[in-house]
């Protein structure tokens, strides 16, 4: 499974250079799989294993890799990996830009996906937000000042 | 699928990674300068085309009227982490050599992991968001091509 970029095929395991992923940390691998495969059309390549590997399912562009959390490890020492603690409190996050967000809000919520509200135009932009399980938001946008 | 410059899909969608930062500028150095991205769009929000999707940096604040009980605000305790970037690379060791010559701190050198599925290191950003750096263990490669 492969996504193409100009002259560039990008793979997982990816074969040189490198693969942008998104990771989150998640109370349950296969219902987090099973949400990003039925709502997004995402492609499950991997649910992990009871030894610790994470769950890798490829969404459009690029992969999600998913796994419980944990830690500290050895590779950071001062680091320990969590659901998100409050989910009002957020610094990074999932952002999906798409061609109609009309559209894809009506299909992803008839696929059980939950939007905080319905789309609404900001900043030269129409935006809403999806909670997936963990309560991790997750931006929908579609921009209308970038061409 | 062929990427475009700018994250404008004309069909489907593109996933992006955002991230609430202090200091346009400084992250952009660090995602451009040392990540090898490519500029797209300079601040408010800014743009950079990063392999095969895009870093999307902004300041933090609200709540706006599309998510009106959350606050974006940079990271306010490095020691917990829910999400974060995730770079798969083909070989580690170039990798950390690189990113690290042109001044990115690592946590630690890449050590293997007991999960025997790969070797691993970790960035901080200017923000000190963590960036994981992995490359998989033959082991996890023959997995995924045997479930491929």
């Amino acid at each position: 499974m492969s996504v193409q970029v100009e002259q560039k095929s990008y793979e997982m395991p990816p074969r040189d250079g490198f693969t942008f992923t998104h990771f989150i940390t998640v109370a349950d691998i296969d219902r987090s799989a099973d949400f990003y495969e039925k709502v997004f059309g995402g492609r499950i390549l991997s649910r992990g294993d009871s030894k610790g590997a994470s769950g890798h399912i490829q969404i459009a562009n690029t992969w999600l890799i998913v796994n419980v959390g944990g830690g500290p490890t050895p590779d950071k020492p001062s680091v320990t990996l969590s659901v998100p603690a409050d989910p009002d409190q957020v610094s990074s996050f999932l952002n999906i830009r798409v061609a109609d967000i009309q559209a894809c809000y009506k299909l992803w919520k008839s696929r059980g996906a939950e939007f905080i509200t319905e789309p609404k135009e900001k900043y030269g932009e129409i935006r809403c937000y999806i909670r997936d399980p963990d309560g991790y938001i997750i931006e929908v946008g579609q921009s209308t000042d970038l061409t | 699928m062929n990427l475009p410059n700018a994250p404008t899909a004309h069909e489907g969608f593109f996933a992006c990674h955002f991230f609430t930062v202090r200091d346009q500028e400084k992250s952009r150095d660090f995602y451009v300068r040392i990540l090898g991205g490519k500029l797209v769009k300079p601040e408010n929000p800014c743009y950079i085309k990063l392999e095969n999707s895009w870093i999307i940096l902004n300041c933090g604040g609200g709540p706006t009227p599309d998510k009106p009980e959350v606050v974006l605000e940079t990271p306010p305790d490095l020691s917990r982490v829910s999400s974060f970037l995730n770079l798969r690379v083909a070989d580690i060791q170039a990798c950390y050599k690189e990113w690290r010559a042109k001044g990115a701190f690592f946590i630690t050198e890449p050590l293997p992991n007991p999960d025997g599925w790969e070797w691993r290191c970790y960035m901080r950003d200017p923000d000190g968001y963590i960036i994981e750096v992995g490359q998989y263990t033959q082991l996890a490669i023959d997995w995924f091509n045997s479930h491929s």
